[in-house]
């Protein structure tokens, strides 16, 4: 039965993206104290006021002499800066989506630097944040927590303006390369877009994907492979799964009823087509990360842990990681909404289709962690219904290709 | 060239160093190490307060922010002290930090007498 309910064939129209959470008036208005209380931006001409288009950069450094000197340096460099002098208050200005960047010390009351970056890792997915951490000399194990952690850069105490200036710029030129996460995304909606049923799936699932990364990485066999920027290629790649699409004929993609065997023959070369497409990619330019997981999830998603799925029949955990967290989420997305081939079904009955597989169709460790974040995902699933009047803020997708 | 005027004052804090942090803005600097003597005279009260009660945790928590603080503001001397006092803390030797602490003291006030001294000209 799972096979057609799971093959999520016939799919997809155009929808917006959503975007996420606003920090309280409140948390905004006591950091623009802080920041008042610390600095006057008008000493000496060095520095000019420049409209609100610059760069927003946050600085987290509970050491004000410090911060005095970075924020000086930064507003030179003509970026817009605020100073907040713990990580807890970074974190919610951060959700509000005007900081591209944050310079962050290590040791701070409430939240250390690494545990922000996680936290920024973690949570804040409508745009990239750069994350340059402070660190003093000899201090490698904080480099090497950092990098766990998903910071991009480091800048050592004392910091010398120029160094300073040269990280920032790398960052610049980073932030630009988001503008290749929306091609992906773009890409992946256009493989779609043939379809007219699935909506927001993409959306959903790749929010699905993230919650059940983001558990396996606190559990100790998974801790190694899933860090900040695993969850975040997960979560950037999984809604390439089906990209294969775009070579199967609108006679067998299109069909509105249930595929012959021959039929579902073709249908499954999605797989390989995509996969193959993306590993042609990856052999030129080895070291794209993301190019390597979209090619795994493309190739395997269909794979079960029984082995008896497809295109190769793989077992197991010689299935990638990434193509059995994406199963799941791929999965359940389809089940909990309308398809023309099944109505959609509560999340209970689909829990218990999920449960039912662990093992046989589903990595039980990624079911385990499915039950486990379920309330997470009944709201993801909730607040991203199509159906529902509280879905769908600006089109940032849309926006962006304008 | 920027220089400090004093011997004593050069001493205490490296000006040229702390000039180029702050773009070679004078003012700014100055506003710089008045932020800075407030900041360490704060610190050393919460200090000596966590040595009184035996928090060497909270003694090494203190000297990591204030030994960022004087990296940051050139005061070399005084940075080294306090780096030597939290080195003493994270190994967990009382005696040691009270002994550390008394030279981060002497450093200190070697510190405010000189910025007085501290007055920045340029020529050129
Ligand atoms: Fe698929
Ligand atoms: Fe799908």
């Amino acid at each position: 039965m799972a096979e057609t309910l799971i093959d999520t064939s016939v799919l997809t129209a155009d929808a917006p993206r959503q975007e996420i959470v606003v920090a309280t008036v409140a948390d905004l208005a006591a950091a623009t104290r802080n920041t008042a209380l610390l600095r006057d931006t008008s000493v000496a001409g060095v520095c000019h006021s420049a409209p609100d288009s610059r760069l927003g950069v946050l600085v987290v450094e509970d050491d004000c002499v410090s911060a005095e000197l970075l924020a000086n340096s930064l507003e030179c460099f003509g970026y817009r800066v605020t100073v907040v002098e713990d990580g807890l208050e970074a974190f919610e200005l951060v959700r509000t989506g005007d900081y591209r960047m944050v310079v962050s010390g290590w040791e701070m009351p409430e939240m250390t630097g690494a545990e922000l970056c996680r936290r920024i890792r973690q949570r804040d997915w409508s745009r990239y944040v750069y994350f340059v951490l402070l660190t003093s000399h000899n201090e490698l194990g904080h480099i090497v927590e950092g990098l766990k952690a998903g910071a991009d850069d480091f800048l050592t105490k004392p910091f010398q303006v120029e160094e300073l200036r040269a990280r920032l710029r790398t960052g610049e030129r980073v932030l630009s390369l988001e503008s290749r996460d929306v091609m992906l995304f773009t890409l992946a909606k256009m493989t779609e877009s043939r379809d007219i049923e699935t909506g927001m799936h993409l959306e959903r699932m790749r929010e699905y994907c993230r919650i059940l990364a983001e558990e396996l990485s606190h559990w100790t066999e998974f801790k190694s492979t899933v860090d900040g920027e695993y969850i975040e290629l997960l979560y950037l790649t999984s809604p390439l799964h089906d990209i294969g699409k775009v070579g199967i004929p609108d006679r067998v993609l299109l069909k509105p009823g249930r595929l012959t065997p021959e039929e579902f023959e073709i249908m499954k070369l999605h797989t390989t087509i995509g996969g193959e497409t993306l590993a042609a990619a990856t052999s030129q330019h080895q070291d794209a990360r993301f190019l390597t997981m979209a090619r795994d999830i493309a190739f395997t998603h269909h794979e079960r842990f029984d082995g008896k799925g497809y295109p190769r029949g793989m077992a197991g955990r010689d299935i990638p990681l990434c193509g059995r967290v994406t199963a799941v989420a791929d999965v359940y997305d389809a089940l909990t909404t309308r398809r023309v081939y099944k109505p959609k079904f509560s999340h209970q009955r689909a829990r218990e289709i999920i449960v039912e597989g662990a093992g046989t169709q589903f990595d039980p460790d990624v079911v385990k962690a499915f039950l486990r974040r379920e309330q997470e995902i009944t709201e993801v699933a909730r607040s991203m219904d199509e159906n529902s009047a509280a879905a769908m803020p600006v089109p940032a997708m849309k926006a962006a290709m304008a | 060239m920027i220089q400090a005027q004093t011997e004593a004052a050069t001493t205490v804090v490296d000006v040229d160093e702390l000039l180029s942090r702050c773009l070679g803005n004078l003012e700014f600097a100055e506003r710089i190490i008045a932020i800075f003597q407030a900041r360490c005279s704060t610190d050393l009260e919460q200090l000596e307060e966590a040595i009184d009660q035996q928090d060497l945790q909270r003694v090494a928590a203190v000297a990591h922010r204030l030994k960022g603080a004087c990296a940051n503001a050139a005061a070399h001397p005084l940075c080294e002290r306090i780096s030597q006092l939290r080195q003493a803390a994270c190994a967990n030797a009382l005696d040691d930090v009270t002994a550390r602490f008394q030279e981060v003291q002497d450093e200190w006030a070697h510190f405010v007498a000189a910025v007085p001294e501290l007055q920045w000209k340029t020529d050129g």
